[in-house]
């Protein structure tokens, strides 16, 4: 499949203004994500969904 | 552009290397098997925690929670509003896979995946309207997932799980139909909302005869949240502008008709990895987890 050539300059364009990602915004938002998994942890949430999943849901099921 | 290419050998490679992921972590994370033969639900701690998927807690064999409804769980309670335990369970999935979840983890992707494969007469790459059908799963995540459970409450301040309750199939595949089969008490109270149910998973399978994965292209909230990590995971794509000669054969390998070439972390990509086996140049690749080096590529953030 060929491309044309305006689409071939503005895609260079972009790779060339466009770089690569480092690490840092994943493992920060990785870092945050398992912080606030914690908290909600300790706020009892967790129990909340355990409680909820150990019944049969009959929602899900499409009872009501 | 017609573009499935099962005869393609490398694509055909990895699709099966694929679905044996997929079938060892269904197998693993719904592996209660006492279930499927009483009809009745595992009960052990092992619930407390999520799976990435969308697998229903209410499947027989589920060994774990799926996020979606602990989601609605959470903010259904009387008074709370927001989950810190799920958000914090999707950034942290998000930042680590993206939606490899989808390619590769997730059981009602694995059953739409193999609908697919069945042989039928009209099989299409896209249906008439794509792009606002796209922007439903943004719709059912805003207000079936988070404002409706959270805010429209009963006499006892508890809401509906509203996902769940009207659209989720899923939830009528892995738990409806066989608890449905399994068990005379819930088989003796299903009324309209299973049978409205049950049409909505009959529609997508359906559905997913023609086109590949109806439910993750326009309806799941969970591909919605995953999709937005797709720029900035550790799992992505980039492309060496240098290498790419943008033949398109990425393109072509794509199932949802990705300019990889262009867009190698779209939120639509579930990351089967057929572009990268196809790429003839190398071009196309994965992001190392450890860098070696800096990085030539390129990963644009497009949402195309």
């Amino acid at each position: 499949m060929n491309i044309s050539s305006d689409k071939n300059d503005k895609w260079n364009k972009w790779a060339l203004l466009r770089k690569s990602h480092g690490r840092v915004i994943p493992v920060a938002i990785l870092g945050i994500g398992l912080a606030l998994l914690t908290f909600g942890v300790v706020r009892g949430e967790a129990a909340v969904v355990f409680t909820k999943a150990i019944r049969i849901c009959l929602e899900c099921i499409g009872i009501g | 552009m017609k573009s499935l290419r099962p005869w393609d050998a490398n694509v055909a490679k990895q699709e099966k290397k694929r679905t044996i992921i997929q079938l060892a972590f269904f197998a693993v994370t719904n592996g209660y098997y006492k279930g499927f033969l009483e009809g009745t639900i595992y009960q052990g701690n092992g619930k407390v925690a999520c799976v990435p998927g969308l697998n229903c807690y209410s499947c027989p064999g589920a060994l774990g929670s799926c996020p979606i409804g602990a989601f609605q769980a959470v903010v259904s309670e009387r008074g709370t509003t927001l989950s810190f335990y799920l958000i914090g369970f999707f950034m942290a999935v998000g930042a680590l896979l993206g939606r490899f979840v989808c390619g590769f983890l997730c059981p009602f992707g694995l059953f739409q995946d193999l609908v697919h494969k069945i042989p039928f007469y009209k099989k299409t790459d896209k249906l008439p309207g794509e792009r606002l059908l796209k922007k439903i799963k943004y719709v059912l995540l805003v207000f079936f997932v988070f404002l409706l459970p959270a805010f429209v409450v009963g006499d006892f301040g508890g809401g509906d799980p509203w996902f769940c309750k009207y659209v989720c199939p899923s939830g009528t595949l892995m738990a409806g139909w066989p608890l449905g089969i399994l068990n005379q008490g819930i088989r003796e109270a299903i009324g309209w909302l299973f049978a409205w149910k049950s049409f909505i998973l009959i529609g997508i399978i359906f559905l997913s005869l023609m086109i590949y994965r109806p439910f993750c292209r326009y309806l799941c909230p969970l591909g919605a949240i995953y999709g937005g990590f797709n720029p900035i995971s550790l799992y992505r794509f980039e492309v060496d502008p240098e290498l790419c000669i943008q033949c398109g054969k990425c393109q072509q390998a794509c199932q949802f008709h990705i300019p990889t070439y262009r867009t190698p972390n779209s939120v639509d990509c579930i990351r089967c990895g057929n572009c990268l086996k196809v790429c003839p140049t190398g071009a196309l690749r994965r992001v190392p987890y450890i860098s070696k080096g800096m990085n030539k590529g390129v990963d644009t953030h497009d949402a195309s």
